[in-house]
C-alpha cells in the first residue's frame, strides 16, 4: 500500500473544535510568524497510552485554540476510534509490539512492520511539520520517534522539540530507547527517573482530566442516590482480567454487606469472551450466596459508567487495578484503595505502581493468587481476604484519613498543568537549557522496603538464593506476598523452563496452600508436542517439572489422600526420575506406625523389576520404611545385585525393619547377611594430611576464639 | 635443532658420518618420546610447587578447612608442563622446515595461547564459571580450523601434493571417497573444532584424557610413518604423502609428553592439566588428523572423545535444554558411570582399556582395506 493513499484512507477530518487553518492548508505553509504552531501527539496499542495524550492535547488546545493538532498511531489499536472521538485527526502507521522470546518470523515482521511505519511518519513529520512531538509510549509511537531521531541526526529538523511522557513506575521498552531521543522526558514516578538520563528527566505527574475530582462528595452522593452517612466501597476492574476482581468482591459481599451502613458500587465490565462473561458468571456466582433483599439493595451493580469521576467522589474505598491512570486519578480525588494488580503487565508495573503506593502508605496491595479452573490457570482474588482488608480500613478512622492523607500527597492535579507549561518552556527555549530541577525529594517508604532489582527477582537467582536455606532477611525486604505473587507467575509461564523453577520455589518457600496446584500439574498428562515425543519426550509438564513438583511435594510435608493417590499414579510415570523420586517421597512421607498401605506397598515392588539402579535402591528404601516383615522376603533377590548401592538399600531397609520390630526371626537374618555381597567398585578417599591440617586449623580457631 | 645441527655437521666433516643415524626417522622419534618424557620428570615437582605456591588451584583455599576426602586444592594449569615438554622434543628432534611441522607447532602455539587467557581468567576471578565463554573457545577453534584449510588447500603453501589435499579418505576403504574441493574447507574447520572439544570433554578425572590421546597420537604417529615412507604407502596402498614422517617424530615426543605428565597426574593427581591442556592437546589431534588426511581415524582410535562428546551433545542440548529431562544418568559419559557407584580409579582404568582397543582397531585399518 502506498502511503498516499493510507493517508487518504486513514486521515479522519477534524471535529468542530480544531482549528479550521491545519484541516486545509497541511503543511505548506513556510516557516515564520504565520504559521500556526502544530504539535504531533502519538502514543497507543493501549487505552492506557492514549488517554494521557488526549487530555495533554485538550490542554494544548484549550490553551492555545489556534495550535494545530495532529495524532499519529497504530492502526487497529485503541488510538484509532479514541482520537476522532475527541476531535482530532489521526494518521494511522504501521507498527507492532517487539515480540517476546526467540521467534525469528515475529521478530521480522516486527522490523518489516516498523520500517515501513517510520517511513510512513517521515512522510507525515515532513508534510506537518511539527514544532512539538508529544509521545506517550506504547508501540504506537515507535515509528514517529524513530523518524524524528532520523531527521535529527541527518540534522534536518533542528528546531523540533521532542517530549515524552512516561506514565508507569516501570518505563516501557519504546520509552527506554526514546530517552535516548527526546529532549525532555517527564515522569509520573520519581522512581522511574532512574531509567532516563538525569539532564533530561524530570518528574512531571500523570496528566490527569480536569473532570476529576472536581465532583463534591455530596452532589455524587445525591446523583448517585446513596446515603451521606454510608460507607461505600466502590470496585471494579479494567476491561482485561476483571474476572478475579469481579469474583473477589462478589464473594467479599456477604461480609461487607452484614454490616448495614456499607454500599457497594460494583462496575463489572463489558467482557464478553468465550472464556468469561463477566454479566452472567456474576450473577451466577451472586446467586450462590444466598442474600437476602435488603443486603442485596446495598449492591449496586453496573456494567459500565460514564461518570467514573462522581463514582470517585462518592466513594470511601476502591478496590481496582494499579494502572497509572487509575491510580493517580484514585490518588488525586484522596480515597483509599485496595489495589490489585493485572499480573505480569509488561515490566510488572501494575505490581510495581502498586508497591509504590503501598509504600507511601497510601493504599494496600492484595495479590492474585492462582488456580486451576476447567484445565486453566486462572488468577483469583482471595474473598475473605478481601472483606477483611476493607473493613479493616473502613473501620479505622484514623488509618483512613492517614491513608487518604497519603493519597492526596503522592499525587496532585498538576501533572497536567505541569507538562504542558513544559511544553511550552520547550518551544522558546535554547536547545541547550537544561532542566535545574530532577523530581521531587524521595518520599519516606512507611513500609521500610527497598524494592530490589530486577534481577534478583528472577526464578533462577530466587532458586539460587533459596537452595543455599530460608533467607528471610530477603523475604521481608522484598515482602511475603509480593513474592509468592512473583511466584504464581512463574507457576502460570508458559515456557516450562519458568515453570520447573516455579514449582522448585514452592518447595523452598513452602508454600503449602500451593500443593493443589502442584498436584495438578502432576496430574495434566496433556503430550508434548509429536516432534519432543519422537525424541523421548513425553507430557507437556515435562519430566523435570514433574521429579521437581514431587521433591517439592516431599519439602512441604503434606501427606493426606490427594497426595498418596498422585504419588501412587507416580509409580508408574514413564519418566525414571519421577518413578524414584516418587518412591523416595513415600519413604519420606508415609507414617510409619499406621497400617501397612498395601496398594503403596505393591506398586512400589513393581518397582523393583525396573532396569534403572536408582529406580531399585528407592523402592527398596521405601519398602524397608513403610512395609512390614514380609518385606523382607521380598529383598532377599537384590543380595547379589550388580550394583552395590542397591545392595546397600537392601542393608538400609533390613536396618530399618529391624528397627521397627518387623523381623521374627532375627537369627535367621543374622546367618543371611553372610550371603550379601559387600564386594564393592567403589571406595571414599581419604587424605591424611588433609585431615591433620584440618586438626591444627580448627585449634587455631578454638584459640582466637577463647581468649 | 639437534637434527639441523648434525645434517650440517654430516654434511661439512667427513669423519662424523656416524651421525648419519640422526637422520634416521625412528631413531629421532625414540629420541623424542625420550626427551618429552624426561623434560616432565625434570621439571615437573617444580612447576607443580610453582603453580601450588602462586595459588594456580582448583578451588583455592582460603585459610580454610579442606575437605579431606576430595582433591579440592589440586593445582590447575599442569598443561603447561606438557607444551613445554612437547616444544622442547619437537625444535630439538625435527626438521623445523617441513611444512608439516610448521603447521603443528602454529596449532600448538594457538590452542595454547587461548588455553591458558581461559584458565588464567578462571584463576584470577576465583570462578570456574568466568573462563572464556563456551562461544568464544568455539569461535578460537573455528579461526585456526579456517586459516588451517586455508593453508592447507591453497596449493603454494599446502603441505600435501595439490589434488590430493580436497580428496576424502575412508577408513577400509582404500581409494578416496570423493573429492570436496572448496568444500573441504568448512569440513576441516569442523573436524578441527569437533576433535578438540571432544578431548576436552573427556578432561574430567585423573588421567582420563591423557591416556587416550597418547593411544590416539601413537596410531596417527604410525600412520605418519607409513604414509611420509613411499615405499611402505607403496605396500599398504596408501597415497604417499612426502614430508609427512616428520610427523612420527612430532607424535613420540607428544606421547612421551603425555606419559611424563601421567606421572604426576595419575590417581591421586598431584595437578590437573586444565584447559592449557586440554585444549591444545585436542587441537593437536584434530591437526594431525588433517594433515595424514585421517579425519575418519579418529573416530574409531578416539571413539571414546567422540562418546563423550555425543553423550553432551545428546544431554544437554535435547534432554536439559529442550525436553526437560534427562537421557543419560549424567554426562559426559565417565559421570555417569560415576553416578553408577564406579570408584574414579576404575572408571578411569576401565576408559584406558577401551581405549587401547579401539587404538588396536584404528592400527588394523593400516592393513584391512
Amino acid at each position: 500500500m502506498s502511503q498516499t493513499t493510507s493517508q487518504q484512507d486513514t486521515e479522519r477530518q477534524p471535529g468542530e473544535a480544531a482549528p479550521k487553518v491545519s484541516a486545509t492548508t497541511p503543511g505548506d505553509a513556510p516557516a515564520g510568524t504565520g504559521r500556526p504552531l502544530t504539535y504531533m501527539f502519538t502514543g497507543g496499542g493501549t487505552g492506557g497510552h492514549v488517554y494521557p495524550a488526549l487530555a495533554i492535547a485538550d490542554e494544548v488546545r484549550s490553551r492555545n485554540p489556534e495550535a494545530r493538532i495532529v495524532y499519529v498511531g497504530a492502526r487497529d489499536r485503541m488510538e484509532a476510534t479514541l482520537v476522532p472521538k475527541r476531535g482530532y485527526p489521526i494518521h494511522l502507521v504501521y507498527a507492532r509490539g517487539l515480540p517476546t522470546g526467540r521467534r525469528p518470523f515475529a521478530l521480522l515482521r516486527f522490523a518489516f512492520c516498523t520500517g515501513f511505519g517510520v517511513l510512513q511518519s517521515l512522510f507525515h513529520l515532513l508534510r506537518h511539520r511539527p514544532r512539538m512531538i508529544v509521545a506517550t509510549g506504547g508501540y504506537a509511537s515507535s515509528p514517529v520517534l524513530l523518524a524524528h531521531w532520523l531527521l535529527k541526526s541527518l540534522r534536518l529538523s533542528s528546531s523540533r522539540r521532542c517530549f515524552v511522557h512516561e506514565q508507569n513506575a516501570v518505563p516501557g521498552k519504546v520509552n527506554r530507547l526514546a530517552g535516548r531521543i527526546a529532549d525532555r522526558i517527564g515522569v509520573s514516578f520519581e522512581a522511574s527517573l532512574g531509567y532516563f538520563p538525569a539532564e533530561k528527566a524530570t518528574w512531571a505527574g500523570y496528566p490527569v482530566r480536569r473532570e476529576i475530582g472536581a465532583v463534591s462528595r455530596a452532589d455524587a452522593r445525591v446523583s448517585q442516590g446513596l446515603p451521606a452517612g454510608a460507607k461505600v466501597v466502590f470496585a471494579f476492574g479494567a476491561s482485561s482480567g476483571a474476572r478475579s476482581i469481579n469474583r473477589g468482591v462478589v464473594d467479599a459481599l456477604p461480609r461487607l454487606l452484614a454490616r448495614p451502613d456499607i454500599h457497594v458500587i460494583h462496575v463489572i465490565g463489558q467482557t464478553r469472551s468465550p472464556d468469561y462473561n463477566a454479566e452472567s458468571d456474576t450473577r451466577d456466582r451472586l446467586d450462590g450466596l444466598d442474600l437476602t433483599d435488603e443486603p442485596l439493595s446495598r449492591y449496586h451493580q453496573s456494567d459500565y459508567s460514564h461518570e467514573i469521576e462522581t463514582l470517585y467522589a462518592a466513594s470511601d474505598l476502591v478496590i481496582g487495578r494499579s494502572s497509572a491512570g487509575v491510580v493517580t486519578e484514585i490518588g488525586i480525588c484522596g480515597i483509599p484503595s485496595i489495589l490489585v494488580p493485572l499480573p505480569y503487565a509488561p515490566g510488572d508495573h501494575q505490581a510495581v505502581n502498586a508497591r509504590t503506593l503501598e509504600s507511601r502508605g497510601a493504599a494496600v496491595v492484595l495479590y492474585e493468587s492462582i488456580s486451576v479452573e476447567n484445565g486453566q490457570t486462572i488468577g483469583v482474588v482471595d474473598g475473605a481476604r478481601l472483606a477483611g482488608m476493607a473493613l479493616e480500613m473502613l473501620d479505622d478512622p484514623a488509618r483512613h484519613d492517614a491513608m487518604s492523607r497519603r493519597a492526596r500527597e503522592t499525587f496532585d492535579r498538576g501533572g497536567l498543568d505541569r507538562i504542558v507549561d513544559q511544553l511550552d518552556q520547550m518551544l522558546t527555549e535554547r536547545p541547550s537549557d537544561r532542566v535545574l530541577s530532577n523530581g521531587r525529594p524521595e518520599e519516606p517508604d512507611v513500609t521500610g522496603r527497598a524494592v530490589p532489582p530486577a534481577s534478583a527477582l528472577s526464578p533462577f537467582a530466587l532458586v539460587r538464593r533459596f537452595a543455599k536455606g530460608p533467607d528471610q532477611a530477603f523475604i521481608e525486604s522484598v515482602g511475603e506476598d509480593y513474592l509468592k505473587y512473583r511466584v504464581d507467575g512463574y507457576l502460570k509461564s508458559t515456557a516450562w523452563q519458568i515453570r520447573n523453577e516455579g514449582v522448585k520455589l514452592v518447595g523452598l518457600l513452602g508454600y503449602r496452600d500451593r500443593l493443589p496446584f502442584v498436584l495438578s500439574l502432576l496430574r495434566d498428562k496433556t503430550p508434548a508436542p509429536l516432534l519432543q515425543r519422537l525424541f523421548g519426550g513425553d507430557y507437556q509438564q515435562v519430566g523435570f517439572i514433574r521429579r521437581n513438583a514431587v521433591t517439592t511435594i516431599e519439602q512441604l510435608g503434606v501427606y493426606d489422600e490427594s497426595v498418596r493417590t498422585r504419588l501412587l499414579d507416580l509409580l508408574t510415570d514413564p519418566y525414571y526420575e519421577v518413578r524414584s523420586a516418587a518412591a523416595r517421597a513415600f519413604a519420606a512421607l508415609a507414617p510409619e506406625t499406621a497400617d501397612t498401605d498395601g496398594e503403596a506397598l505393591s506398586g512400589l515392588r513393581g518397582l523393583l523389576r525396573e532396569s534403572s539402579f536408582e529406580i531399585r535402591s528407592a523402592a527398596i528404601l521405601a519398602l524397608g520404611r513403610m512395609g512390614d516383615g514380609a518385606v523382607a522376603e521380598w529383598l532377599r533377590p537384590f543380595y547379589q545385585d550388580p550394583n552395590w548401592k542397591v545392595r546397600q538399600a537392601v542393608i538400609d531397609a533390613l536396618t530399618d525393619l529391624v528397627r521397627r520390630n518387623l523381623i521374627d526371626d532375627l537369627d535367621g537374618l543374622g546367618e543371611e547377611l553372610d550371603g550379601i555381597l559387600v564386594t564393592s567398585n567403589h571406595f571414599d578417599p581419604d587424605f591424611p594430611i588433609k585431615r591433620t591440617l584440618n586438626r591444627l586449623t580448627g585449634m587455631i580457631r578454638g584459640h582466637q576464639e577463647a581468649p | 635443532m639437534i637434527f639441523h645441527l648434525v645434517t650440517y655437521l654430516f654434511d661439512t666433516v667427513d669423519s662424523l658420518s656416524f651421525l648419519r643415524l640422526f637422520q634416521y626417522l625412528s631413531f629421532r622419534a625414540i629420541c623424542a618420546a625420550l626427551t618429552g618424557f624426561g623434560v616432565t620428570l625434570l621439571f615437573g615437582q617444580r612447576i607443580i610447587r610453582l603453580l601450588y605456591v602462586n595459588n594456580v588451584r582448583d578451588n583455592p583455599r582460603t585459610h580454610g578447612v579442606t575437605s579431606s576426602d576430595s582433591k579440592a586444592g589440586t593445582p590447575l594449569m599442569g598443561g603447561l608442563l606438557i607444551i613445554a615438554s612437547i616444544f622442547a622434543s619437537v625444535l630439538l628432534w625435527s626438521d623445523l622446515l617441513n611444512r608439516f611441522t610448521i603447521i603443528f607447532l602454529l596449532a600448538l602455539v594457538w590452542f595454547s595461547l587461548f588455553g591458558f587467557i581461559d584458565d588464567y581468567r578462571k584463576i584470577r576471578y576465583r570462578d570456574s564459571d568466568r573462563g572464556l565463554s563456551q562461544a568464544t573457545k568455539l569461535f578460537f577453534q573455528a579461526t585456526f580450523g579456517l586459516a588451517f584449510g586455508l593453508i592447507f588447500l591453497v596449493p603454494g603453501l599446502s603441505p600435501v601434493p595439490a589434488g590430493i589435499a580436497s580428496e576424502l579418505y575412508l577408513p577400509f576403504v582404500k581409494d578416496p571417497v570423493l573429492d570436496l574441493g572448496w568444500w573441504y574447507l568448512p569440513f576441516i574447520a569442523f573436524v578441527v573444532v569437533a576433535i578438540a572439544n571432544a578431548v576436552n570433554f573427556a578432561d574430567g578425572l585423573d588421567g582420563l584424557s591423557i591416556v587416550p590421546v597418547s593411544f590416539t597420537v601413537v596410531v596417527y604417529g604410525v600412520f605418519a610413518y607409513v604414509v611420509g615412507n613411499a615405499i611402505y604407502s607403496g605396500y599398504l596402498q596408501f597415497t604417499y604423502l612426502p614430508g609427512s614422517g616428520e610427523l612420527t617424530v612430532i607424535c613420540a615426543g607428544v606421547f612421551g609428553a603425555c606419559l611424563g605428565f601421567l606421572w604426576y597426574n595419575a590417581y591421586p593427581a598431584q595437578v590437573f592439566m586444565g584447559d592449557v591442556g586440554a585444549l591444545p592437546l585436542g587441537g593437536i589431534v584434530g591437526t594431525l588428523a588433517v594433515l595424514l588426511k585421517q579425519e575418519f581415524l579418529f573416530v574409531i582410535t578416539g571413539g571414546i572423545f567422540v562418546a563423550m562428546a555425543f553423550s553432551v551433545l545428546v544431554q544437554e542440548k535435547i534432554g536439559i535444554k529442550w525436553l526437560g529431562r534427562r537421557i543419560f544418568y549424567m554426562a559426559p559419559l565417565h559421570h555417569a558411570f560415576q553416578y553408577r557407584g564406579l570408584a574414579e580409579t576404575k572408571v578411569v582404568i576401565r576408559f584406558w582399556i577401551i581405549a587401547g582397543i579401539l587404538a588396536i582397531i584404528g592400527l588394523s585399518t593400516l592393513k584391512i582395506r
